[in-house]
This record gives C-alpha cells, sequence and structure tokens, in this order.
C-alpha cells in the first residue's frame, strides 16, 4: 500500500477498568451451592457459550445445561474471511447445533432472547420466561450506530459481515460479482471485535484484486494509526505486495456514508465507491444494556477479569461483550467458556477452584498463501490490578503460518462440535 | 492409602519396575485408568526386522503406531538418562512416570495426539513435532521439547510429558516402553490419553487412511518405526 | 443395555422445549401487553408470514403491481436457504453460499418492509399478527409459513420421542439447521444401511427423497462406502419421473440404493434403529427419518385448515383453489406449500408461481378492479448423477375445465438423464433466486 512505515511505539500496559477493585480477586467467594439439581442458563450459542455448555455438561451429566440461540446453526467469522476471499467454502465454517444435544445432552432452545430479566433470574424468550440458578451471558456484539443514523443504510446495503449469518452471504456476493472499480473498507477504533480481522480482510481483498488483475483499488480507511496487532506484518505486506492496488489511509475518522451516491466522507477526505464494507463501531449485545449489565455510555459489560462474574451472584459474562484482558476474539470466548464451566462446577460441588490466566493465539492471513501469528500471554499484577501482556509476534508472512492457522481453527471446532 | 504412603509405595516400585514391567503395572493399576496395557508390540525397523538401540539416532524424530493401527506416536532418544518423574494431573490424580529404557536409559516414547485439541501427525502435515537441543522453537525460544505449533502447547518428553506452557492442560500421554534382549516392545499407555476424542473427531479422515473405522482401531502387535520425515509430507514448526 | 426411556431423553437432552414450536395459546395477557411495531394500517398493509419462495414472491410482485402497497414480510430465519438445490448441496456439489440468500438487500431494493421476528399469534378478527416484538396490523394477510413436521403420526403426542428423533435424524424438509446435520451424517458414514422415509400422502417436493437418495449414493459410491440406501416408500412405485430415477438407481448406484415400495409405516423406533412397516421391518445404521407433512403452524393458529367429510383436519390450508383466498376469511391468503384442495404439487417453483398470481390478485384488490387469476405451473429438476452432473426433469402446466370445474394437469416428463440437464437445473435455480433477490 501506498503509505510509509511508521515506528511501532512500545505496547501499553492493559489496565483494567477503573473500579475493579469492587469485585472480588479471589477466584470466588461465595458462599458454596453444592447444587444438585441446579440448573445452568446459557445465552449465545458461539464460541463462548458452546464451549461453557460442553464443558458443563462433560464435568456435571446430570447438571441441566439449557443453552437458547436464536440462530439455526452456528457460522464461525473466524475464518470467514477465508470465505470472502474465495479461499474456503462455507459449508466447513457451518455446524449444526444437535450435536451437543446428541453427544452431550445440552438442551438447545432455538429462539431469540427478548429480555435478561436478573431480578426474576429468568431470561425471556417468545416461548415464555426460562429460569435460571446460573446464567451465563455469551451474546456477542451489536453495531454502535444510534448516534450516527447513516450505518442504518450501510448495515444493509455494505453489511459488516462482523456478525455470523447473512451479512458473510451478501458481502460475499458483492465480492464476487464485483468487475473492476473501487472498494473501500472502513474501521473503527477499538475497541472491537476481533483486531486484526478488517487487516486481514483487506489483505485478502487487495490479493484478490491482483490474483484476479482487476481494474481496482482498495481504499482501506482506518480509523487507528495502525493495525491493532501484528503492525509490522500487515504493514510490510501492504507495502510489499498492495502498493499498486491499495491505499491504506490512517487515522481517518467516518462521517458519513452515502449510499445512494456511494461516497464515504472522512475526516481525510471523500472517498467513492463500486462496493464498500462499512465497519461501524461496536458494543455489547443489546440485551445486555436492558438486563442493567451496562451503567450508562458503557458499552461492554464489566466482570471480574479472572472468574467473568458480573456484580451479580451467579451471572456470568463471556466473549465479545464483556471487558477482558483478552481481545476480543472466538478463541478468548472460547477459553472463557472453559473457565466458567470450572468455576461453575467447582461451585456446584463446593470447592474453589485455581485461579488461571488465559493466553492469546492469533493468525492473520495477509495473501492467499501466507499468514502472520501473535501469540499473547499474560502477567498480573494484583495489587495495581493490570494485566501485562507478553507478545509474541510472528510478523514474517508464512505459508506454514497459514497452514497453523487452519489446524488453529480445526482444533477449536474439534472441541466445540467433537 | 493416604497420598504419603501411596508416593512411599511407589519409591519402591519405581525400582522394582525396571526389572518387572509386570509387577510395576500391578501396584499402578489401582490408578483409576491412568495406565492400561496393550498389546505388547514389538519396535521394527522399516524392513520388519527388530529396531534396535543403535539405530534410533539421538534427537531425531521417529513415529510408530500404538496401541491402534492408526494412533501416532513418538520414538525419542534424548541423548542422556532421563530419570523417572511423578506426574500430577489437574484433578489430583497422579501417576509415576518411569523414564527413559535402553542402555543410556535415554529412550522415550508418546502419544503424537496433542492433548489440547488433538492436532497429530498426518501423512500431509505435522504441526506437532519434536525440538532438538541445537533447533529450538523460533516463537517459544524452547529446545529439548515437543511443541505443537497450532495453539502452542509445549511438553516436556524429559519429564513425562507434562505441560511446559500452552493452553493444553494434560500432559501427553506416554507409551510404556520395556526392553528384553537388546529389542524394544510398546506395553501400554500411562497417562491419560486423548484416543476416544482422536476416533470421534478424525472418523473421516482414519476412514480415507485405513477403509474403515474397524481398521483404524485394530490393536498391533507390531510397529514399525520411521523417521517423521518419511513419514509426513511437511513438517510445520515454528 | 437397559437405560429407561426417561434417564435416555434425560442425557439427551429433550424436553419440549426443544421443538421450537412457538406456544399455540399466547395468552390473553401476553396480548393486552404487547405493543403495535408499526402504525395503524390505511387500507393497503399486506402481511406476508414467511419469507419462502412464495412469501418473497408475492412481496416483489405486490410492490411491482403498485409500489404505495405497504407490504411487510415477517420471517424468523436471519437469512434464506434454499430447500430446492439442497441435495446437490448434501453431495458436495454446490457451496453453500450458492443456495443461501440475504433478506435485507431485496426487501431494501424492492420496497418492502423485512420484519426479522417470530409469529406467535393471530388475531384474524382484529387482523392483528403477534410476533415476539409486537404486534402489526393488516388489511391483507398472506400466510405462507411452509410445512411442519407431523412426528404425532408416528408418535401419537410422544413429545420426547418426537424431539429425540428430530435431534437424532433429522428430517432436513424445513431449513434450518436439519440440513447442516444430515451432510455430516451423509460423509461420516461407514457401512450399513441408511434409510430414508417417504411421507405418506400430499408432501413438500415429490421428487425430493429420490433425488437424495441417489445423491447419498453418489456420496457413498465417491468414498468407497459399503453402505446402502434404503427407500422406504408407501406408495407403490416411484412418482414422478418413476422411470427416470430407477434406470439412475439400477445402472449408476446398483446394490447400493434399495426402493421398498408398499411400505406404509407401522411404527418408528429410533432408539432401537427399527422401522416397521407393511413391507417388512427394516434396521438402520442411520436414517433420514422424514415424518408426514402438514400446512405450516401459522395456518392452524388461524384457524384456517381444512376438515375432511369426518370434521378431521386434513393437515393443509382450506383456501380457494383458483384465488387462493381462505374460504373462512375474505382478507387471508394462503399460497406456497400449505395449500390443500389442489391437484399441485408441493414444490419452491410453485410458491413462486402461485406468489405473483396472488400478488396480482391482492393487487387488484386493493384498486378495486377485477382479475382473472391465471394457472400456476410447475417445473422440477432432479440431479440423478453426481460425476457427470446429470438431471431428468418434470414440467406441468394447468388448464381448467369450465364444465366439471376441474384443475387438469398436463405433464411433461423427460426420464432420461443428461448433462444438459444438469446445467438447466442451476438455471433454472440462478433465474429464480434472481426473481426473488436481486
Amino acid at each position: 500500500m501506498s503509505k510509509s512505515l511508521s515506528g511501532v511505539s512500545r505496547r501499553d500496559v492493559i489496565k483494567t477498568v477503573a473500579g475493579v477493585s469492587f469485585f472480588p480477586t479471589v477466584a470466588f467467594s461465595k458462599s458454596s451451592q453444592k447444587r444438585e439439581s441446579a440448573k445452568v442458563v446459557i445465552v449465545g450459542g458461539g464460541y463462548g457459550g458452546i464451549t461453557a455448555a460442553k464443558y458443563l455438561k462433560k464435568e456435571n451429566p446430570n447438571l441441566s445445561v439449557i443453552l437458547v440461540e436464536e440462530r439455526p446453526f452456528f457460522m464461525s467469522c473466524p475464518l470467514s474471511n477465508h470465505f470472502l476471499a474465495g479461499l474456503m467454502e462455507l459449508t466447513p465454517l457451518c455446524f449444526a447445533y444437535n450435536v451437543l444435544e446428541v453427544k452431550h445432552g445440552v438442551k438447545i432452545i432455538r429462539d431469540k432472547v427478548l429480555a435478561v430479566e436478573l431480578d426474576k433470574r429468568a431470561v425471556r424468550t417468545s416461548q415464555g420466561y426460562i429460569h435460571y440458578d446460573f446464567l451465563i451471558l455469551s451474546p456477542g456484539i451489536d453495531y454502535d450506530i444510534e448516534d450516527k443514523p447513516f450505518y442504518t443504510e450501510t448495515l444493509v446495503y455494505y453489511p459488516p459481515a462482523f456478525k455470523p449469518g447473512s451479512e458473510h452471504i451478501y458481502l460475499k456476493r458483492l465480492l464476487s460479482e464485483f468487475e473492476g472499480g473501487d472498494i473501500v473498507i472502513t474501521v473503527p477504533p477499538p475497541p472491537y471485535r476481533c483486531p486484526p480481522a478488517p487487516y486481514e480482510r483487506a489483505a485478502l481483498i487487495a490479493d484478490m484484486i491482483k490474483r484476479n488483475k482487476l481494474k481496482a483499488h482498495l481504499y482501506f480507511i482506518d480509523a487507528n494509526e495502525r493495525p491493532l496487532i501484528n503492525s509490522e506484518g500487515f504493514m510490510s505486506a501492504y507495502y510489499d505486495l498492495y502498493k499498486d492496488v491499495a491505499t491504506y489511509i490512517t487515522s481517518a475518522e467516518v462521517k458519513d456514508v452515502d449510499v445512494r451516491k456511494r461516497v464515504v466522507k472522512t475526516s481525510h477526505g471523500d472517498f467513492r465507491f463500486d462496493i464498500a464494507n462499512i465497519i461501524p463501531p461496536m458494543k455489547a449485545n443489546n440485551l445486555l444494556a436492558s438486563a442493567g449489565l451496562l451503567k450508562k455510555r458503557e458499552k461492554w459489560v464489566r466482570v471480574n477479569p479472572l472468574t467473568f462474574e458480573t456484580h451479580v451472584e451467579n451471572v456470568f459474562v463471556i466473549g465479545d461483550a464483556c471487558v477482558s484482558y483478552l481481545p476480543k476474539s472466538g478463541y478468548a470466548a472460547h477459553s472463557e467458556g472453559k473457565v466458567v464451566a470450572k468455576i461453575l462446577s467447582a461451585r456446584l460441588k463446593g470447592k474453589e477452584v485455581k485461579e488461571e490466566l488465559l493466553q492469546m493465539v492469533c493468525y492473520a492471513m495477509v495473501s492467499d498463501k501466507e499468514a502472520i501469528m501473535t501469540e499473547t500471554s499474560f502477567k498480573y499484577e494484583r495489587e495495581k490490578g493490570r494485566f501485562i501482556p507478553i507478545h509474541r509476534e510472528d510478523n514474517e508472512r508464512k505459508e506454514s503460518t497459514a497452514k497453523r492457522y487452519i489446524e488453529w481453527a480445526k482444533g477449536l471446532w474439534r472441541d466445540m462440535f467433537g | 492409602m493416604d497420598r504419603r504412603g501411596f508416593i512411599r509405595t511407589c519409591g519402591v516400585i519405581a525400582v522394582a519396575s525396571f526389572l518387572d514391567a509386570r509387577f510395576f503395572s500391578e501396584a499402578l493399576a489401582n490408578q483409576e485408568g491412568l495406565l492400561k496395557t496393550y498389546n505388547k508390540a514389538l519396535l521394527t525397523k522399516e524392513d520388519g526386522s527388530p529396531i534396535s538401540e543403535k539405530d534410533i539416532l539421538p534427537h531425531k524424530e521417529y513415529i510408530f503406531f500404538y496401541p491402534y493401527a492408526s494412533t501416532p506416536c513418538f520414538l525419542l532418544n534424548l541423548g542422556d538418562e532421563v530419570k523417572g518423574a511423578e506426574i500430577k494431573l489437574s484433578d489430583g490424580q497422579v501417576y509415576l512416570w518411569k523414564g527413559g529404557v535402553g542402555t543410556k536409559k535415554s529412550i522415550v516414547a508418546y502419544s503424537a495426539i496433542c492433548s489440547h485439541q488433538w492436532s497429530y501427525p498426518t501423512r500431509e502435515y505435522a504441526f506437532i513435532n519434536y525440538y532438538p537441543p541445537d533447533k529450538a522453537s523460533e516463537t517459544t525460544k524452547r529446545a529439548s521439547v515437543i511443541q505443537c505449533c497450532a495453539h502452542l502447547s509445549v511438553f516436556d518428553p524429559k519429564m513425562g510429558g507434562k505441560v511446559l506452557e500452552g493452553p493444553a492442560e494434560v500432559p501427553l500421554a506416554s507409551i510404556v516402553l520395556q526392553e528384553e534382549d537388546g529389542k524394544f516392545y510398546a506395553v501400554g499407555v500411562l497417562g491419560k490419553d486423548q484416543f476416544d476424542a482422536f476416533f470421534e473427531n478424525y472418523k473421516t479422515d482414519l476412514r480415507k487412511e485405513y477403509g474403515s473405522s474397524a481398521k483404524a482401531k485394530q490393536l498391533v502387535d507390531k510397529c514399525s518405526v520411521v523417521e517423521v520425515e518419511r513419514y509426513v509430507k511437511e513438517l510445520i514448526r515454528c | 443395555m437397559s437405560i429407561s426411556r426417561r434417564d435416555l431423553f434425560k442425557l439427551v437432552g429433550v424436553g419440549a422445549l426443544t421443538l421450537g414450536v412457538p406456544s399455540m395459546g399466547f395468552s390473553a395477557a401476553e396480548r393486552k401487553k404487547a405493543e403495535a411495531m408499526l402504525p395503524p394500517p390505511k387500507g393497503n398493509r399486506v402481511v406476508i408470514c414467511g419469507g419462502g419462495w412464495a412469501g418473497l414472491t408475492v412481496a416483489k410482485y405486490l410492490k411491482k403491481e403498485n409500489p404505495n402497497i405497504d407490504v411487510v414480510v415477517i420471517e424468523k430465519r436471519p437469512n434464506f436457504f434454499s430447500c430446492p438445490i439442497s441435495n446437490e448441496w448434501l453431495a458436495g456439489l454446490v457451496n453453500l453460499d450458492f443456495i443461501s440468500h440475504d433478506y435485507n438487500q431485496p426487501a431494501s431494493k424492492y420496497g418492502y418492509r423485512f420484519v426479522n421476528a417470530v409469529v406467535v399469534g393471530i388475531e384474524r378478527d382484529k387482523k392483528r399478527v403477534y410476533t415476539n416484538h409486537g404486534y402489526i396490523e393488516y388489511n391483507y394477510l398472506v400466510l405462507a409459513p411452509g410445512i411442519r413436521y407431523n412426528y404425532d403420526a408416528w408418535f401419537k403426542g410422544d413429545k420426547d420421542m418426537a424431539s429425540y428423533t428430530r435431534i437424532n435424524y433429522p428430517a432436513a424438509f424445513i431449513p434450518g439447521s436439519e440440513h447442516l446435520a444430515l451432510k455430516r451424517k451423509i460423509w461420516e458414514f461407514e457401512e450399513g444401511d441408511f434409510v430414508i422415509t417417504v411421507p405418506p400422502g400430499a408432501y413438500r417436493c415429490p421428487p425430493a427423497p429420490y433425488e437424495r437418495a441417489a445423491m447419498i449414493a453418489y456420496v457413498f459410491k465417491k468414498n468407497n462406502v459399503k453402505g446402502r440406501v434404503v427407500i422406504l416408500d408407501p406408495k407403490e412405485d416411484i412418482a414422478p419421473k418413476g422411470p427416470g430415477f430407477r434406470a439412475a438407481y439400477e445402472q449408476l448406484y446398483l446394490g447400493i440404493v434399495e426402493y421398498v415400495p408398499k411400505a406404509q409405516i407401522k411404527e418408528v423406533d429410533p432408539i432401537k434403529k427399527v422401522i416397521k412397516t407393511t413391507a417388512g421391518d427394516f434396521k438402520f445404521a442411520d436414517a433420514n427419518l422424514v415424518p408426514p407433512h402438514q400446512a405450516g403452524e401459522l395456518v392452524w393458529m388461524a384457524d384456517l385448515i381444512a376438515k375432511d367429510k369426518d370434521g378431521k383436519p386434513t393437515g393443509w390450508a382450506d383456501q380457494d383453489p383458483i384465488t387462493f383466498q381462505a374460504k373462512a376469511d375474505p382478507n387471508v391468503f394462503l399460497v406456497g406449500d400449505v395449500i390443500g384442495g389442489v391437484p399441485y404439487p408441493k414444490s419452491g417453483h410453485m410458491g413462486n408461481s402461485q406468489g405473483k398470481i396472488v400478488a396480482k390478485i391482492i393487487a387488484s384488490r386493493i384498486a378495486g378492479k377485477d382479475v382473472k387469476p391465471t394457472l400456476p405451473d410447475n417445473t422440477c429438476y432432479s440431479m440423478v448423477n453426481g460425476d457427470p452432473q446429470e438431471a431428468i426433469v418434470i414440467n406441468v402446466t394447468y388448464d381448467y375445465n369450465d364444465k366439471e370445474k376441474k384443475i387438469v394437469p398436463k405433464p411433461k416428463v423427460i426420464n432420461e438423464r443428461s448433462t444438459d440437464l444438469a446445467k438447466a437445473t442451476y438455471e433454472w435455480a440462478k433465474s429464480m433466486y434472481k426473481d426473488m433477490f436481486s
């Protein structure tokens, strides 16, 4: 891309949200509850919800575990850029939920949760109330567009494809029918779901333009100064491979999108497009705000950073919806699901569970055959209440890393859908 | 028997076990299924003749299949004596891994199915590999380890396959080896094996490779040992 | 192994809730609390329940007839999944995104409102449709919800058994996750008998089970699987396109496909994996258990199911065979697989064809004009070979016999499979998708 490589500044220490002190920092300090007939309700059948459900049942076969999910089947956002770029078919990214019922005895209710009523200890669906003793909320994100009405139209015409389902299907159609012209991708400021995703998508779309020898140009408009992860790796790929077909515009805020005139207005000028991928800012799923788990102007749910429990006893929030030292991703949600399953299992037996710090493993394609990756482990400074990330970035694009990427995803799916 | 008593007993057994694997296995049999004995299988070279110590070069990665026709294992000569060790599991269970066999007690074997999310060496790729002392991992900087490059779990072959770092929560299951008259036998599997998950997750792949699930699940009584480079097309290291 | 049935269901996690059926008794109290999702209609609002082949077609063509008509489509699924061509996808011949479509785009393009919600109640006297997000008032209602499964015919009200069967041996005749689960079964199948049950009476897409058998046999052949596909059919012979399917089974899948006619189901035991029929007992290693079909839930909810001469529900809607208007309610139209009392097969093509007619009828009503409704037509391709891809086809047009007041079908069948017909299959699908989505 036509932009010089900027120096990468020292990574800041991740500070937990102010106010963490009112969460107990031991794994659990509540009175032990041995309950044979306890009922666990899990909202959301994504990476977090499915993993929590499966591990709860594995550890406690007689426990009643109910998973409520509105979509008919699971579609993975991780590796969906492969699908969009034509590197993978959609089917391997999709899984039926029935395997959880058949193999593990999880009750799956295919319905939308309309409300979480904490005072009633129940969630409301179109079929009525489902009462819980323990609640795990893993409902993912919603787009934060209320104060920017132009996003309402872009959601329909140029979907972000950051929520599984029809958005990816439609975006894929746009991309496969694209024969030339200008493509615009816009990236919001963090936090948003999956920090490397837009950078990977830009690389793969630029690669697609090159591979198909299209008379086209990609305008990659980023609200951020540089890629949020593997900055070096992305930037060198953009510069080495795509500078003729793409332009990377940084620190550019999207001010308006006119879907009829097909123009994006930014703080760095206006950009015309033939097709676009407009990625709006994100926030926790609306359910959480209406449940009262978000304070005014908060976008993500604050939880005990080690146990993911909210300020409400036995109510947990995992995955992208919560504030965590882990970056928002399917891999993190999966790990958090396992942790909460462990904590709940111990709580049911009146036991304690050792605190554990999770780690991140994150891959990103930078061309149709090569990928870069980062592995991050964390140190916890309890007195200061902060988590220090230790990043091991591999910014050298390699084919072997791309192959590891697929194995990384397949491992997760094996663990979830066995 | 309380835990201290158990360990004392184990200590006694550990010495005796080098003489008689059967005695060893009986004592550990009440370790709630952590030791499973299968067919006593002779480890052979590719030509079928028994493999001898001099064929197992130090720090080379060898593959053989045990206890089933399709479950891959690593055979490693770690060069120096590898002492036995007590392996603790997160649920509190403990088992005793007896260390290496061979004249230098340097030869060990492990299941090559990653205990995290079951990556294993196929004919196409091996994401889980041994890193010799002179070829440390670029990512973790560790050497003399078994490392899986899918999610970066690292296991210690000198310490019963225990987890050194990464998301794996269970050590690699170890293969119990026995030496008799210069010949090597695999006699059992010690630790938490991943065979159920392996067969469940790879049904179609195994059927393609072996013709049927039944064939993939056949118990072997002979294991052909081969250098991993001759089995796997592409070794993925990181 | 003796597990009590109660324990088995506990293990499997079965319960009435998993059937995913909205409660029929949407209580009066709940109705009172519901809020209006849209302002009251102005005499020209058509609410369409169901975003399938029929529903989307009615929506688009209503707007084409008259852009001022207020059209609302209510659909519970997040995106469109095409059952037609799904058998080809099961066999790995097409990608999933070929048969999946987004709802928002066509709604925007054609100008109708798309509401992603679940219908939980219908009050025809108040002309209200209640959803899980509130109610919508209509001037005209189009019910196009497709089919529902009648597991009661097998299990006589035992909801646990029905749930168990649906979860373990999905029918895959309603879009959702069932097809995904079935695909996995087919590709992981090892050996033994894979049974497909053909529903009795009228059911969605008559050739589908036979096409599915062919596609599964193709996969077994391709994967060298020692398996058989056993088709249990209550009918005397394969219909439609009997000769075409039979030729394929004999020439391409000899020894793989076994077709069992006159096999009416007496008992289905999904736990012991046995089906007892009038043609014998059949054990299975795995199966595609398809129970009888009926009109979708919403038609029952609206109390518009036809009754036979004994007063028992027929299972299909009670609508005028030419105008699709509900006999009991002039403001309600029923279209697609739900309809009864007509010689039309139930298919996506039919839904689309009927949808255009119904759109014209309703548009004319709104305009206060008369219209002479035409009759729909049907075209049905069936893929019988995966490599090379070869298909057979049936095309039916209909005439109205004024004297006898009967709809008379005029079928044209090509039973000789060919690669040209396979190409035509995909051309047909693409043109249909274009009509509904682009």
